[in-house]
């Protein structure tokens, strides 16, 4: 079950990593890993709103706006939505 | 289309080294969202273009207009919600919804779509606008219970509607359809009010996108299709004439069978507005003929042509009556209501849109009058949509005409041809720009235009457009081809097009001369470009000696002359 979990959780992270490719394209593949809103310049509140349009429909969860201002780097993002999945 | 597909193909469409296609976007809220699909949509539509959305300043679209204008913008997009016209009509303002501050928006809307009225008008014809009514209900600030309609609320409506139909009669301007916008993107899922409050953006996203798809097609429709070939047994009419006979097929609401007059009433409508029709039918002649002279059949025999019976495939039908008509497999659709029968002409001719006669399911049956209706709608229609089935026959009355003749100048001298120039630049005028979208097989270069790009070409100063008309002793084609270009400094043709109707009467030779003659050079520059399809275009330039290796053709007066064949053509200037 662990390994089923962790799975998952790789495939999360994947599909994540491919929603900040769309929004941040200039970034690299290792820098979204560790983007935030505090080493991106671009990451500004529309292109917040974006990502988490193209999160919400990657992942077909609805994201509130009070968890908005909490999601602010791939890490992040990432633990919420698989405690979403993974509830 | 997916969002983050939306995203990729509206930076793709920035990246592109095409023609830049430049599209102002008025709107009183965040267009969040809405720039990517309407630009990732536009783009899709005229793929190598590079699509710029600027939108006007925040809440104002007056300013947005105005921005459009100043400019030269090739489109603008008009979003209209209630609280653009007055804040009260929205949830992110509190200005009271007393029966007296009530009294106050209407004075106000009115105002406003008055003000609008005027700049829309002001912009004219420069620009090709997409103009969306309130999608959004409005909130409940009226003394009525929420099913019945207050006369306040009506009169809101009314007022809109009033504005949008004094500018729905402006050729340059389209109005979405409420009635595709609710089948796409039901009233109950549109409003994000969690969004309007946080960011001003009230849209879910997927009615963005539904919008921003209508407006795209409004934008740049596709060119509408030029016949429609249609089996008959099942589908013009319930029932196998074969079998039952010719008066015991059926199409009213008695039998069941209402939904074949629907779709009859919806044939003629499409030869109305200049659609071809054919028939395609398994059948003995007689049969099929006796049916289709039943008085109480809601399309007259006459208007199809040609009609293709016996035995053999469809797909040899099919290909007779694409020959006939002259026309691509492309712009054509094929009506059956047997699967096989589509599978067996679609393997012939791919580039055919073959549709299923739905004939026991009416609600998808009306699915498909919809798809028609899509499919050969058209901005404007014009003489010559009138004429054309007609002109068909004609050319069938032309050829068999031309084999009793020993030659074909004595033919063209006997057949009293004339042609009518006229060399007016009238953006009012919709048929030149259809003609020079839709035609392949006679074109220069196989550009396309916008109706943006058009109106630029048309008020450009160096910028000639001749358009042709044709008639001879066996009717008139209307108006069969056009020829524009720059004149100063030199002479350049930069787009031509002839309609097949009008191929082997030397009209093309005759377009030519006239240029010629007009500006008084003794060289043209023709800005050719090979495609799939300009085989007609490309016989011709080689009948004048001109190598099709080079990019751009000068065509020099003397040799051209030398090498024209007699024009057994009347020109007649109708400036």
């Amino acid at each position: 079950m662990t390994e089923t979990i962790d799975q998952n959780n790789l495939a999360v992270r994947d599909r994540l990593h491919e929603c900040f490719s769309v929004v941040f394209p200039n970034l690299t593949g290792d820098e979204i890993y560790l983007a935030s809103t505090a080493s991106v310049s671009m990451w500004d509140s529309l292109a917040m709103l974006t990502l988490i349009g193209v999160i919400e429909e990657e992942f077909g969860i609805t994201i509130g706006l009070d968890d908005i201002a909490e999601l602010i780097s791939f890490e992040l993002i990432a633990t919420f939505i698989e405690n979403e999945l993974n509830p | 289309m997916k969002f983050s597909d939306a995203i990729k193909a509206s930076r793709e469409s920035l990246n592109s080294a095409g023609p830049t296609y430049n599209v102002v976007l008025a709107c009183g809220f965040t267009p969040q969202y809405l720039d990517v699909f309407i630009s990732a949509y536009l783009y899709q539509y005229n793929p190598g273009k590079s699509i710029a959305i600027t939108p006007g300043p925040y809440g104002n679209i007056l300013e947005a207009i105005k921005l459009a204008e100043q400019t030269n913008s090739h489109a603008l997009v008009i979003l209209l919600e209630w609280s653009n016209l007055d804040p009260r009509l929205g949830y992110r303002s509190t200005g009271g919804w007393t029966r007296a501050r009530l009294d106050d928006v209407i004075d106000q809307v009115e105002s406003r779509l008055d003000r609008l009225r005027s700049a829309l008008q002001a912009i004219g014809t420069q620009c090709r606008v997409s103009l969306s009514l309130p999608t959004l209900s409005l909130p409940p600030c009226f003394h009525t219970t929420d099913w019945q309609a207050s006369a306040t609320e009506l009169r809101l409506h009314q007022l809109v509607l009033d504005f949008v139909i004094s500018m729905a009669e402006h050729k340059n301007v389209a109005v979405l359809s409420p009635h595709h916008i609710e089948r796409n993107s039901p009233y109950s899922d549109r409003h994000d009010l969690e969004g309007e409050f946080h960011a001003d953006i009230p849209f879910n996203r997927e009615h963005v996108s539904q919008l921003a798809k209508a407006i795209a097609s409004c934008l740049t429709p596709p060119p509408p299709k030029k016949g429609l070939i249609t089996d008959l047994d099942d589908t013009l009419w319930s029932g196998l004439v074969g079998e039952t006979g010719p008066e015991n097929v059926t199409w009213d609401l008695d039998s069941g069978t209402h939904i074949h007059a629907v779709y009859q009433q919806l044939l003629e409508s499409i030869a109305d507005t200049g659609g071809l029709l054919a028939i395609a039918s398994k059948n003995q002649k007689t049969n099929a003929l006796a049916a289709l002279e039943r008085p109480d059949l809601l399309i007259s025999k006459e208007m199809f042509y040609p009609i293709e019976t016996g035995w053999n495939p469809k797909s040899e039908m099919v290909a007779h009556i694409l020959e006939t008509w002259n026309i691509d497999a492309s712009d054509v659709v094929f009506v059956d209501d047997t699967p096989m029968e589509l599978e067996e002409v679609k393997r012939r001719f791919p580039e055919i849109n073959c549709a299923l006669f739905p004939a026991n399911d009416v609600n998808a049956a009306a699915g498909l009058f919809r798809d028609l209706r899509s499919w050969f709608g058209k901005v404007d229609i014009n003489e010559e949509d009138h004429i054309r089935q007609k002109t068909i026959q004609q050319n069938a009355q032309r050829r068999d005409a031309v084999e009793g003749v020993s030659s074909i100048d004595d033919f063209l001298e006997e057949s009293h041809c004339k042609i009518e120039l006229n060399s007016t630049k009238k953006s009012t005028d919709s048929r030149p720009f259809e003609l020079f979208n839709k035609t392949n097989q006679f074109n220069l270069n196989g550009r396309r235009m916008n109706a943006g790009e058009w109106q630029h070409m048309l008020e450009d100063e160096n910028c000639f457009l001749n358009v042709i008309s044709y008639s001879d002793r066996f009717g008139s084609l209307g108006r069969i081809g056009l020829i524009f270009g720059r004149y100063r400094p030199d002479v350049v043709i930069d787009g031509w097009v002839l309609s097949c109707r009008a191929f082997s009467r030397r009209v093309e030779y005759a377009m030519l001369a006239q240029v010629f003659d007009r500006f008084d050079t003794d060289r043209i520059t023709l800005d050719y470009q090979e495609t799939p399809k300009n085989l007609a275009l490309q016989a011709f330039l080689q009948s004048i000696g001109l190598d099709l290796e080079d990019h751009k053709l000068v065509v020099n007066r003397e040799t051209f002359m030398n090498m024209c064949p007699p024009l057994h053509l009347e020109l007649i200037n109708s400036d």
